[in-house]
């Protein structure tokens, strides 16, 4: 029986040379300058060009994840209460659709749609007289991801909470009124502290998605905006310089940041009344 | 006292949120100038470095499932039924991907792979083993999930009771068991493997055509044709998620499907 | 207290509750009792609010409260699986309708603490419903719908997710906090002992409609419909001769009946009407006695199998033509009745005080 213990062997290998060691080496080179040790790379991502795009990057990916985790929550919620099992799985199998059209052809798509020559600009220009590259729009520029972002964000948000909100019992809503209570009443005393840990979750997960976010960003954008992910992509195929060392400086930034936002869903999860409600012990926290 | 039409205006919003840039698309990729044409899907069809990436990209992707299937499942099943705790660590170690997205990774491999014996920057060779990590987690969910839904550990204990050998019990009772659960977690890294972009750019630096790599080229020489192209990723999506979707249709576990159809996102993004 | 008056409910293509009336007085305890799908629940609900009704109304007191919403019901539920809010604590739970009723601080905390004592909880009024137990959790649920003083308490199947053990004390528990605060209860539950324990009166429900209302012990001996009698318990059907029809002292029409040359006395309900001279009637198997073979008009029987099902044993007694009948005795006597013995077998009607039956018609029966 033991024996069959070798069957790990090939996997941990495979996380070994794929994952972990590469992981490190870009730890080990952004410490690495012409003598030894050095912080050099750490104190460019310092300058104002990187401070800037950190600080870019997160202010885009807060403000499109906190839309996106109330949106999603919002049209969870709407869905668990239609009760028509037809529209749920309609709405899940678009929001995976989506999900997975996400990147490349999503980025072709809303080039298409609300770019300068997009459909629904001209449609807008033409028939409704409202011009919204003269109103800022710029698809290149922060209003143009916000957007985009949101429709990938969206699909996920919905997914990742429809199984919390679906596990909200019927009956605390119908408590609540024979309690004398309002839906407002339920909705701030019940559901949204019960599915709170699950939208924090959410929140992390869709916070790290959006930071990392590099395709949608890269194609729509390119240059033209300070974003971290950009910034790693260039110096890797640099039109400008190759830097690495820069690369990997900016590379463990990212990494700690998204280590702290998916720590977010792992401890919620962990927190969740909705996993603890079964339990019968009184021991149990 | 439901309010259902409230929560049917707010799933209007959200499929109108969802359909428009899929309607501008499609237009976009019919329009010539307010005539309709098929031009741009004929010009597609007719160029052979289309053709070539698409083949690319199936090769690509079919080297990733078989890939991701001799290397994850026979470890999550051996831990699933003999060592749960290493089973726990393979999982854990897993989520690592979530925090190396594409663009790290592509940096650090274009450094770990750039010098001998492993030089293997500038050649699709890595591909297949980056869309291995990055569908490893959804893959393994999938397995597992089938694992435990489908008593597993019990019926290998009838087989091996009634005078079966591991081998056979292995191959005629637990692979057809598992069979749903790889199905759908060999799709999952099959729809990774067709829409990768970051680590194909980053490490064979455009040299190698893949889809993604020709619609991006493709759009910026010629949009209308970008937009035919996306269109077709578009095509690819829907049926790979249906396939998901009827598979488990016909399983009737409804929760279980949300549950795999969350991993079957945030990848691509 | 309570009046429903020709309630109806359709959902769709299915005709969930038909003509249902009931009249509850107050402090009354009743209980809806029926298979799932008979309708029960649907009829709780409308009482609660939760479901509207597609005809008929609803009369709280004076009030009609027909086509009120829940919150203006002011009645209070305890939902089978508790809900009990799983954020906060079994105190914030039992506190939460008064809070809503925008109650004085004082006022709350003294009630709280009144039916933290009542339920027995004081000290795990801390406790998220998670780390309570589940007949814990009842006792919460039941003081939270308890707590802001409803005139009418409904209780959806409120023992039902319990083990034996606990709803067993629970139904003890249940009974005294009903009496003590002498509040009118609706209850609906599947479990015939729970109900015919319970209630003051039962109202039996199959496929939408009321199959038969009353006492716990007409509803047990004197069931009116087959299915009531298939329902609860089991009966042994049995076709006797009728003797004689007196009237007892409170005006109650008393058979006496004959069969297999035992002569018995029979509490006539109004269902079941003689056939000529003969009467078909169901009797329970505990309503059968042993005696000594041949002791005092019994009929002779063989006793053909035994089981043990605890306190009682359940005979198969073979009677004098070969049919056989059932028959539950304590098991504390069981032993004298070996598997192949000869028994007399006797009826008493349990309603009927101990020994009743009508001398001279005994004699008259049995001249020999």
């Amino acid at each position: 029986m033991r024996l069959g213990r070798l069957l790990f062997l090939p996997i941990f290998a495979f996380l070994l040379i794929f994952a972990i060691i590469p992981a490190f080496g870009v730890l080990s080179s952004s410490l690495t300058g012409t003598h030894g040790l050095s912080f050099t790379f750490y104190r460019q991502t310092f300058s104002q060009q990187y401070y800037n795009a950190f600080w870019t990057t997160t202010w885009l990916s807060l403000t499109s994840s906190v839309l996106a985790a109330i949106w999603g929550f919002v049209i969870a919620f709407a869905l668990v209460r239609t009760s028509m099992t037809v529209l749920q799985r309609i709405i899940t199998a678009l929001s995976s659709t989506m999900a997975n059209f996400a990147g490349l052809p999503l980025a072709v798509a809303f080039m298409a749609t609300l770019g300068t020559s997009g459909i629904l600009t001209l449609f807008l220009q033409q028939y409704l007289h409202v011009d919204i590259v003269a109103m800022g729009f710029n698809l290149a520029a922060f209003s143009g991801l916000f957007v985009a972002y949101l429709s990938f964000l969206t699909p996920l948000a919905v997914i990742l909470m429809l199984p919390a909100v679906s596990s909200l019992h019927q009956e605390w809503e119908e408590a609540m009124y024979t309690l004398g209570a309002s839906f407002f009443l339920y909705l701030r005393k019940v559901a949204v502290p019960v599915l709170l840990p699950s939208m924090i979750g959410t929140l992390g997960l869709l916070f790290a998605n959006a930071f990392s976010t590099y395709v949608t960003s890269y194609e729509l954008a390119g240059s033209s905006i300070n974003l971290v992910p950009i910034l790693i992509g260039y110096m890797v195929n640099g039109n400008v310089s190759m830097n690495l060392g820069l690369g990997d400086a900016l590379s463990m930034e990212e990494m700690i940041v998204l280590g702290v936002s998916i720590s977010f869903y792992f401890f919620a999860q962990r927190k969740s009344l909705l996993h603890a409600r079964e339990g019968r012990s009184a021991n149990a926290t | 006292m439901r309010r259902k039409w409230i929560s049917k205006i707010v799933i209007f919003f959200f499929i109108l949120q969802m359909v428009i840039p899929v309607i501008g698309l499609m237009i976009f990729s019919i329009d010539n100038e307010g005539l309709f044409t098929l031009s741009s899907y004929q010009t597609l069809f007719t160029d052979p470095s289309f053709l070539s990436s698409l083949m690319n990209s199936l090769g690509i992707s079919l080297v990733s499932v078989v890939l991701t299937i001799l290397l994850v499942t026979p470890p999550i099943w051996y831990g699933y039924l003999y060592s749960p705790r290493i089973l726990r660590v393979l999982e854990a170690m897993s989520f690592i991907t979530f925090v190396l997205p594409g663009v790290v990774l592509g940096l650090a491999y274009v450094q770990f792979f750039s010098n001998p014996p492993f030089a293997l920057a500038g050649t699709p060779t890595l591909l297949p083993f980056a869309f291995t990590l990055f569908g490893m987690p959804y893959y393994m969910q999938s397995v597992l999930n089938r694992l435990r839904h489908s008593e597993a550990k019990l019926y290998h204990d009838v087989a091996r009771s009634l005078g079966s050998s591991n081998l056979r019990s292995l191959l005629r009772v637990q692979v057809p068991l598992l069979a749903p659960g790889i199905l759908i977690g060999s799709i999952l890294v099959f729809s990774i493997g067709m829409g990768e972009f970051t680590i194909t750019q980053l490490t064979t630096g455009g040299s190698f055509m893949t889809l993604p790599i020709y619609l991006q080229v493709d759009f910026q020489n010629n949009p209308l044709a970008g937009a035919a192209m996306a269109v077709i990723a578009l095509l690819i999506a829907i049926v790979l998620v249906s396939l998901t979707l009827g598979t488990f249709r016909r399983r009737k576990k409804r929760r279980e499907a949300i549950h795999v159809n969350h991993s079957s996102v945030e990848q691509a993004v | 207290m309570l009046t429903i008056h020709q309630l109806n409910k359709r959902f769709d293509h299915l005709q969930a509750v038909k003509d249902f009336n009931l009249v509850m007085q107050p402090g009354e305890f009743v209980t809806l009792l029926g298979p799932s799908g008979s309708g029960k629940t649907t009829v709780l609900r409308m009482v609660a609010g939760l479901e509207s009704p597609t005809s008929g109304s609803i009369h709280l007191g004076d009030v009609d409260v027909t086509h009120l919403t829940p919150q203006k019901r002011n009645i209070g539920l305890v939902f089978q699986s508790y809900a009990l809010f799983p954020n906060m604590s079994a105190y914030e739970n039992i506190a939460f309708p008064l809070h809503v009723r925008k109650q004085d601080k004082h006022t709350i905390q003294k009630r709280v603490n009144e039916l933290l004592a009542l339920i027995g909880l004081t000290n795990r009024k801390d406790h998220l419903p998670h780390q309570l137990s589940g007949g814990e959790r009842q006792r919460v649920a039941l003081a939270r719908a308890l707590s802001f003083h409803p005139p009418l308490l409904l209780l959806d199947e409120p023992l039902s997710a319990l083990d034996a053990k606990v709803r067993q004390s629970l139904r003890i528990t249940l009974k005294e906090i009903q009496r003590t605060l002498g509040v009118t209860t609706l209850m609906v539950t599947h479990d015939q002992e729970e109900a015919l324990e319970l209630s003051d009166r039962i109202v039996v429900m199959a496929k939408g409609a009321v199959e038969q209302v009353g006492t716990a012990m007409d509803i047990y001996y004197a069931p009116q419909t087959a299915f009531t009698e298939g329902f609860i318990g089991e009966t042994n059907p049995i076709t006797a001769e009728v003797l004689d029809v007196i009237a007892s002292p409170i005006g109650e029409k008393i058979y006496n009946l004959r069969w297999h040359h035992h002569v018995f006395s029979w509490l006539a309900d109004r269902h079941i009407e003689p056939q000529g001279t003969s009467i078909t009637i169901g009797i329970r198997p505990e309503s059968f006695h042993f005696l000594p073979v041949g002791g005092h008009g019994s009929i002779e029987a063989t006793i053909v199998d035994k089981l043990f099902f605890g306190s009682v044993t359940r005979f198969i007694v073979k009677l004098p033509d070969h049919t056989t009948v059932k028959v539950d005795a304590m098991s504390a006597i069981s032993q004298q009745y070996p598997i192949g013995a000869k028994v007399g077998l006797l009826i008493t009607d349990p309603r009927l005080p101990i020994g009743f039956v009508d001398e001279a018609v005994t004699m008259t029966a049995n001249p020999s």
